[in-house]
């Protein structure tokens, strides 16, 4: 796999995920690309936006909302591989450094997204998606946030999305405030770029400041110390993440 | 030896008709139904003692994934008994003292063992199923509390409790901040209004919406896809909201409502008290507080 950064507009970069199941099969080499890059373009005093890319896999949807049924999922985390277990779950892992990214990040969803790629969405600032998109349910994978999901979508509806399993498409997943905006597929990088614009007008130490103040938000709430749970959970080898 | 009950006599051997259990092993489901309809399924003290133990019970029922609750007759639950006797000293005692007070909103809402925490901490999946008014204690303790809300058309939520007992502690709950949002938690509390179900969908409270007719029939099969998870993945994931609701503090207990202005003198009171102490002291306050005491049957 490998994760191509694109100038999108002035101060924002789109990094390009060629190959999202390798994110869900917990591929160590992909994961650490994806958050590698990140971690370049949030260090860069050009950038404010960084925009997460080909989250989705366009084929098929592969499952319909509001039912118990489970798409294919990832390796269960308590039975995954030590390394990629901490990749994904780490402190330094890909899904923290997505949260308390020092940048901006938005995510654009275009198609049917695994697990992980709905918990990289639930860490982004912002979310756009096509009309065609689906969220797998982010819970099947570890490293999704339930304080995180409590502060995006309200309580009973992550625990609803939690309990009842399943995808959600677009319409329910903006309806739920998982998502931001719903565009037909031909107009979603325009508006991604819009956004992207909008957002770079900021300057840049307000950017930052307020990602700062982001992240202490995050710790007040629970966020870090649902994250320090589960991996001290998996660390103990225990099936109860 | 078991844990202190309170209430009278009669209410307490009411209870077991008014709060019934129904398992269904195969599906892994359990149903409590609130009966007592002719008072819209009003909550006893000893009946939300039968619920609390019903809990303790299925928490240790491996058999059983999912409790469900509801109500018989046109409502879910108005709420709270305020009429009952309490362990009072006399019936009809109706001024408290402050560790009497203390006593009942800590049994309520504001203990960490108390009432409020038995749903919010379950380990198994806890789904209310609605119809009519749910209100009061039945909005912020049952529905509230639980994980899934599935509401018929017809349903009433809200702190209805706040018209007559003041500002409800559904203003400060954060569990309800985090569920329905930090404005219309505080429009419920100051304003006691009343959600209509799309409403409580809208803002997420509900995760369903039913016509009235059909609510049985969507709770049956909304909570049997639940049902049908495997056993380990469902207690996981109960396990993880909990934990995540600790880490947010999410259940902390919140002083009632309930207790400051049903318990505590009234503000007519309070006011002559101080225009007492105003013109003759503390001590002159006391002496009128004892003569209206008199004037009200010898109680304080």
């Amino acid at each position: 796999m490998t994760v191509t950064a694109e100038p999108l507009a002035e101060q924002a970069v789109l990094l390009r995920v060629p190959d999202p199941a390798a994110l869900d099969r917990r591929d160590v080499a992909a994961g650490e690309e994806l958050r590698d890059a990140l971690l370049r373009a949030a260090d860069d005093d050009e950038i404010k936006v960084i925009v997460l890319a080909g989250l989705a896999s366009t084929g098929s949807s592969p499952a319909t909302a509001s039912t118990a049924s489970t798409v294919a999922g990832p390796t269960p985390p308590e039975q995954a591989d030590p390394a990629a277990r901490l990749f994904y779950t780490g402190v330094r892992g890909l899904h923290q450094v997505t949260a308390y990214c020092k940048k901006v990040v938005i995510a654009e969803a275009d198609g049917a997204c695994g697990p992980t790629a709905s918990a990289l969405c639930l860490a982004a600032d912002f979310v756009l998606a096509s009309t065609r998109t689906t969220f797998a349910s982010p819970f099947e994978v570890a490293e999704a946030n339930y304080p995180l999901a409590v502060l995006t979508m309200r309580a009973n509806r992550a625990k609803a999305w939690m309990l009842r399993g399943g995808a959600i498409d677009a319409a329910a997943a903006f309806e739920a405030d998982f998502v931001n905006q719903v565009l037909a597929a031909p107009d979603l990088r325009g508006a991604v770029t819009d956004l992207a614009r909008q957002v770079a007008l900021m300057p840049l130490d307000g950017v930052t400041i307020s990602k700062m103040n982001v992240g202490a938000a995050f710790d007040v709430v629970g966020v870090g110390r649902e994250f320090d749970a589960v991996e001290a959970a998996l660390a103990a080898g225990g099936a109860r993440w | 030896m078991s844990r202190p009950k309170w209430g009278n006599e009669a209410s307490i051997a009411a209870a077991p008709a008014q709060v019934l259990l129904d398992l269904d092993v195969d599906a892994g489901l359990a149903w409590i139904t609130l009966n007592r309809p002719e008072k819209r399924n009003a909550l006893s003290v000893p009946m939300r003692d039968r619920i609390a133990d019903i809990f303790d019970e299925l928490a240790l029922d491996d058999r059983i994934k999912v409790i469900v609750l509801r109500g018989n007759g046109p409502s879910f639950c108005s709420g709270n008994e305020i009429n009952e006797d309490w362990g009072q000293r006399e019936a009809g005692y109706k001024r408290f003292t402050v560790s009497h007070a203390y006593r009942y909103s800590s049994e309520l809402t504001w203990g960490r063992t108390s009432f409020s925490q038995v749903i919010a901490r379950s380990p198994k999946v806890v789904v209310s199923s609605v119809q009519g008014f749910c209100a009061a204690a039945a909005y912020f303790l049952l529905a509230a509390k639980s994980d899934l809300v599935i509401v018929a058309d017809d349903a009433k939520i809200g702190a209805l409790e706040a018209r007559f007992l003041g500002p409800a502690s559904s203003v400060a709950s954060l569990n309800l901040n985090r569920t329905i949002g930090a404005k219309a938690a505080r429009f419920s509390g100051y304003t006691g209004s009343v959600m209509n179900a799309r409403q409580a969908f809208d803002c997420g409270f509900a995760c369903h919406v039913s016509p009235l007719a059909d609510l049985a029939a969507d709770t049956g099969r909304i909570v049997r896809e639940v049902a049908a998870r495997p056993a380990g993945d469902l207690a996981r994931l109960k396990a993880r909201i909990k934990r995540g609701e600790s880490e947010m503090d999410n259940n902390v207990p919140v002083i009632s409502g309930l207790l400051a202005s049903h318990f505590f003198r009234s503000h007519s009171d309070e006011k002559s008290f101080w225009a007492a102490v105003r013109e003759g002291g503390v001590g002159n306050a006391l002496k009128q507080d004892k003569e209206q005491a008199a004037e009200r049957g010898g109680r304080p």
